[in-house]
């Protein structure tokens, strides 16, 4: 009778630590030399990709079966494109709660850009191409150079947010040094010590010497525009297990965006 | 028969006469046509990017070719210091934010950090590695709202409150300096028609620099950084601040100009994968000579001299790779100046790729 007790209390508590476990996947691409040689182009390494990567890693992998940590060529843009455009988000990106990228990034034409050494299927993405949060995603990190203009957040974010609660990017450099490459270790520790999402990324990307250009974008509800910002995603989105979390808000619902930047 | 021998003779030299200009000056075989741009603009690109190089240093003030330069021991902290430090500078500045007291047992230890979270959204944090200490209101310095305050203006309220509150011990010959500021700002988008609401100044982030024996330190280490909130009210305070031990430990040679320009030269080499960008790309935003001091998760033994390069390479759609290449001022070094990068403690993919739309 006691043992039953016990193993029911353990399945509880491991059913319970499930719940509460939230899940990361992280992707890293250092080395360009095969999108250089298929392409013509010239893209540097990004020396200390792998160190922010692995700050994320070991601080918020929980060991969930759907965590990932993906690096160099084994980086895919069909991780974040939607299912139902050739891609593979829903068993990647759109399948934890947290995916974070850190790769060279900029903005086109209202889509975001990022390279990858692989061509799977493309050598670089398309945001017009990702849904983002139909599946499980509450937040993209995309540690990258300018992936959201201030002049083109609306635009490009109008592409991909479909339930996603926020997107953690830059408004034009962030920088690949020895001083930067603890940005992902704070970043992941604010976001367990419990901080907003949105404060942890502002927070954890600065060294104060490094300009860093930290830009945050949260999808937001018609009834807070001009209103009570302390209901905003922005204001109230933690990591699971740390704080409130807002619920998802449907693609047609998302009637502003919340922007918090350091310039 | 002696006619025709004659007439043979005088066939065969007509023969030669016409053979032989032709072989001295036959075409020799065409080449194969050369891609690569020509060594002369090649050079002249490099030339150009190296006088680029050249002017940033110059310009950073560098040091004298020979000149002695001392190098600083800096105090090593403990533990039990750090979780002091933390403490008396919390206590100092949790009753302006409205806060009570800490208490020695709300620091929680996790790695290599202390932690507490007093009241409300008042976060302070300690790191055992470098001392560094950071107290913040996070909703006052993310979410919040602060008058329009000019740069000078923060820079006076921060200075004067560095002063007041004895937030940091100056050695003779040390002395603060103002490092500019940065804006945390907030606004609203309407996602059908762009429109866009005014930006909300959350908080001023005033940086504080450090001067010792007339050269700056360089690099996260040397900050004191002060979140302006309100109309103007410390709202947030975050120190990384070595504290360096009176005399110097030792002294180095200056490398010259040359030699410290050879060296960025070939850093960017590097990062090219063994090309040099073009000069055009290049952009060096800052470039700073000084002493080097680490973030909060180094922990650092000497100051050291070093130039620091924040290089900008920017294509046409915009920027491309931001990077700071650090080099150092001296011929040797006491520890190294910073640490390499690291490799990927990420998995193997697993070969096969989920068809599209799977959930598992």
């Amino acid at each position: 009778m006691r043992g039953w007790f016990a193993a029911c209390l353990l399945a509880l508590c491991l059913c319970w630590g499930g719940a509460l476990a939230a899940e990361v996947g992280v992707e890293g691409v250092k080395y360009f030399s095969h999108h250089n040689s298929a392409l013509g182009e010239s893209l540097h390494t990004l020396s200390y990709t792998f160190n922010i990567t692995n700050g994320v890693w070991n601080r918020l992998n929980g060991g969930t079966a759907r965590d990932f940590y993906f690096s160099r060529a084994d980086c895919w843009e069909v991780d974040l494109r939607d299912s139902a455009q050739g891609g593979v988000d829903s068993s990647f990106a759109d399948n934890v709660d947290l995916f974070f990228l850190c790769t060279h990034g900029n903005n086109t034409g209202d889509s975001i850009y990022l390279a990858y050494d692989a061509q799977q299927t493309e050598w670089h993405s398309n945001s017009t191409r990702w849904k983002l949060g139909d599946g499980d995603l509450e937040w993209l990190a995309l540690y990258a150079c300018r992936t959201l203009p201030v002049s083109s957040v609306d635009r490009t974010c109008n592409h991909f947010f479909y339930g996603l609660h926020m997107v953690l990017g830059s408004h034009d450099s962030l920088w690949d040094s020895w001083t930067t490459e603890e940005c992902g270790r704070d970043f992941a520790q604010n976001l367990k010590d419990g901080d907003r999402v949105a404060d942890a990324w502002l927070d954890g990307l600065s060294d104060w010497w490094c300009d860093q250009n930290a830009l945050v974008a949260s999808a937001e509800r018609a009834d807070t525009w001009g209103g009570d910002l302390t209901r905003t995603t922005m204001a109230r989105d933690h990591w699971h297990g740390r704080g409130e979390v807002c619920s998802d808000i449907p693609h047609s619902q998302v009637y502003w965006y919340r922007v918090a930047l350091i310039d | 028969m002696r006619m025709r021998t004659t007439g043979l003779l005088a066939v065969g030299l007509l023969l030669l006469a016409v053979s032989l200009p032709s072989a001295v000056i036959r075409r020799p075989a065409a080449r194969p046509q050369i891609t690569r741009p020509p060594l002369v603009s090649r050079l002249a690109g490099q030339a150009e990017l190296r006088a680029k190089i050249v002017q940033a240093v110059k310009a950073a003030r560098p040091f004298q070719a020979g000149e002695a330069i001392p190098v600083y021991r800096l105090a090593p902290v403990t533990r039990d210091q750090v979780a002091a430090r933390a403490m008396e500078l919390a206590n100092r500045m949790l009753p302006t934010l409205g806060c009570r007291p800490l208490a020695a047992a709300d620091l929680a230890a996790d790695d290599d950090y202390l932690l507490a979270k007093p009241s409300g959204s008042v976060k302070v944090r300690a790191y055992l590695p470098s001392g560094f200490i950071s107290v913040m209101d996070q909703d006052r310095v993310f979410q919040g709202k602060c008058a329009p305050l000019s740069e000078q203006q923060g820079a006076a309220v921060a200075l004067a409150f560095i002063k007041e509150q004895n937030l940091v011990r100056l050695l003779p010959g040390e002395r603060l300096t103002s490092a500019g500021c940065r804006r945390i700002s907030t606004f609203g988008v309407r996602a059908e028609d762009g429109q866009r609401q005014e930006p909300t100044l959350s908080s001023l982030v005033v940086l504080v620099g450090r001067e010792l024996a007339g050269r700056p330190v360089i690099g996260p280490g040397g900050r004191v950084v002060v979140f302006l909130g309100g109309k103007g009210e410390v709202v947030g305070l975050q120190r990384n601040w070595r504290e360096v031990l009176p005399g110097s430990a030792a002294k180095v040679q200056a490398l010259s100009l040359e030699v410290v320009v050879d060296r960025v030269m070939k850093e960017l080499t590097a990062l090219g994968g063994g090309k040099l960008p073009p000069a055009g790309s290049v952009v060096v935003e800052r470039a700073e000579c000084g002493y080097l001091a680490g973030g909060k998760h180094v922990t650092q033994a000497f100051l050291q001299p070093a130039y620091a390069l924040h290089v900008v390479m920017r294509v046409e759609q915009g920027p491309q790779l931001a990077r700071v290449v650090i080099v150092p001022a001296g011929d040797k070094l006491l520890e190294p100046l910073v640490s390499g990068p690291g490799e990927a403690k990420g998995v193997i993919r697993p070969s096969a790729k989920p068809e599209p739309g799977g959930d598992e």
